[in-house]
């Protein structure tokens, strides 16, 4: 009945797309995708003269819990620094943010069949994929975990990039202020898309 | 019935798009839907000031720039007094910042011992995003007061003077940043009757990274005002090369004046670039800074 009155309505493709969406999920309970728009990404650095953190609240992503599939796209100016001197020197500098303004990650939770999406619980995952840093593309490999608790999934994980594999050059100068190699912590809380 | 079939056909279809769309895509579609964010432009300029004019880049809320500047006697003497670097005008000071928007600060000048107090205040930041403004606005005040002993007819109040300016600056693409500077002086008194107390000028400032760490800038002043005998006041020309080492920025630079504030080199410069009058000088600015900006925190939990 109520696709009746649907089709005498005008041609209009959101709809179908929404009911078709609606369709999918009907059909596949479990083909459900989460997304986050306040993923807390943060990356530490260890140098002899210098420990600098930098925080990111705003990192965005989906979870697909049907194939494991993972992307991420963080904003590398949200990056926020201790001292506003050195967010200057990340953006302009570094990562060079008006050329390269996003990170992205595109990967898969390599161990999803054993994740109940349904039921509360933790699990230890494996993720692999691309990470897209300062427009140069890496394999990433690592372990974390996702915990199923009333609907939200929270995803952690920390993995380690070698700045220089990202052509990221840091100058003689201050080679004992910033760390060769970063450790990346990731904090997600994902939500069910909302359709 | 027609009209259903198709809604069918485009149903199963878009379901089928639906299903091999790309995640990082959908992921695009969704951010697009969501309220845009402000994007504030960062690093319109390397420091506080292009050459002898301030620039738009203020220190944030309890930084402290520390400024050294020097500018040295004419270069076209030669080795007589070594290229001008025996005979050095220098001033001395420090900015703080108060807000992010606002910084006050002084320096003491070796010309006139003249020291200067002044303020500045963030109008607008260029950004772009749900907020879009094209351009990065701060007003700027000082007041200068002349230390120097001085003839017993002249008044305390003779001792002062003050600049006005607006600097206006918009960053063009990532290298090419540019500036325009209305600008007004006062002077209580002024050195040959031939002078005006007040003077108006337009400047120009410009910077082009020419590597992450190196600048180059240039920055012109117009005066607009004639003197009593009908004569233009001397434009200021300058050209700088910023270089950029973490917490320092070394600035060297090549000039027609030699105060470093706009009293004098608005009101009070002679020096002709065609009468090779041109002079080596140099900024160092050094940023401090007194507390780390208190961000929330969370614990690693791995």
């Amino acid at each position: 009945m109520v696709f009746v009155n649907f089709a005498k309505n005008k041609f209009n493709m959101k709809k179908i797309l929404l009911f078709s969406i609606f369709l999918t999920g009907l059909f596949t309970v479990q083909a459900q995708k989460y997304f986050t728009k306040t993923g807390h990404i943060w990356f530490h650095s260890e140098a002899p003269l210098e420990t600098i953190e930098a925080h990111n609240y705003q990192s965005t992503g989906i979870l697909d819990s049907k194939t494991g599939e993972m992307v991420f796209k963080v904003m590398m100016t949200g990056f926020q620094f201790e001292k506003a001197l050195m967010q200057q020197h990340f953006n302009e500098k570094y990562v060079e943010s008006d050329k390269f303004p996003e990170s992205t990650f595109k990967g898969k939770i390599t161990n999803f069949e054993n994740i109940d999406f349904s039921e509360n619980g933790t699990y230890a995952t494996q993720v692999e994929g691309q990470l897209t840093i300062h427009g140069v593309t890496q394999p990433v490999k690592t372990a974390g975990t996702v915990e199923v608790k009333s609907g939200k999934i929270l995803a952690k994980s920390t993995f380690q990039v070698a700045v220089e594999d990202y052509k990221i050059k840091i100058p003689a100068g201050v080679k004992d202020n910033i760390a060769k190699i970063l450790d990346i912590h990731v904090d997600i809380t994902y939500e069910p898309m909302a359709r | 019935m027609k009209k259903l079939l198709l809604s069918l056909t485009a149903l199963c279809l878009s379901n089928l798009i639906f299903a091999q769309e790309d995640l990082l895509d959908l992921l695009d579609e969704t951010l697009a839907k969501e309220a845009p964010v402000t994007e504030y432009t960062m690093n319109t300029f390397k420091a506080v000031r292009i050459v002898n004019s301030h620039s738009t880049e203020m220190p944030v809320k309890n930084d402290m720039q520390f400024i050294i500047s020097h500018r040295f006697g004419r270069l076209d003497q030669g080795w007589r007094d070594f290229f001008g670097i025996d005979n050095a005008d220098m001033r001395i000071g420090i900015e703080y910042g108060i807000f992010d928007w606002w910084s006050a600060g002084f320096g003491r000048s070796s010309v006139g011992g003249t020291i200067d107090l002044y303020t500045r205040l963030k109008i607008l930041r260029q950004s772009k995003g749900a907020k879009n403004i094209p351009v990065t606005m701060v007003w700027y005040s000082n007041m200068g007061f002349n230390t120097k002993p001085q003839s017993a007819e002249l008044d305390k109040v003779h001792r002062l003077s003050y600049a006005h300016q607006l600097l206006i600056s918009r960053k063009f693409t990532r290298d090419f940043s540019f500036q325009v500077m209305p600008t007004y002086v006062h002077q209580n008194i002024v050195p040959t009757p031939n002078d005006k107390n007040d003077v108006f000028a337009v400047g120009f400032g410009a910077r082009y990274l020419i590597t992450r760490s190196v600048s180059l800038n240039l920055e012109y002043f117009q005066p607009t005002t004639k003197r009593e005998d009908g004569e233009l006041y001397t434009g200021s020309l300058a050209f700088g090369i910023d270089i950029e080492t973490g917490g320092h920025v070394f600035q060297v630079t090549l000039s027609n004046s030699t105060g470093m504030i706009e009293q004098f080199y608005l009101s009070n410069n002679t020096g002709q670039w065609w009468d090779k009058e041109i002079r080596l000088g140099f900024n160092i600015n050094r940023n401090i800074t007194f507390s780390g900006k208190k961000k929330k925190t969370k614990e690693p939990g791995y």
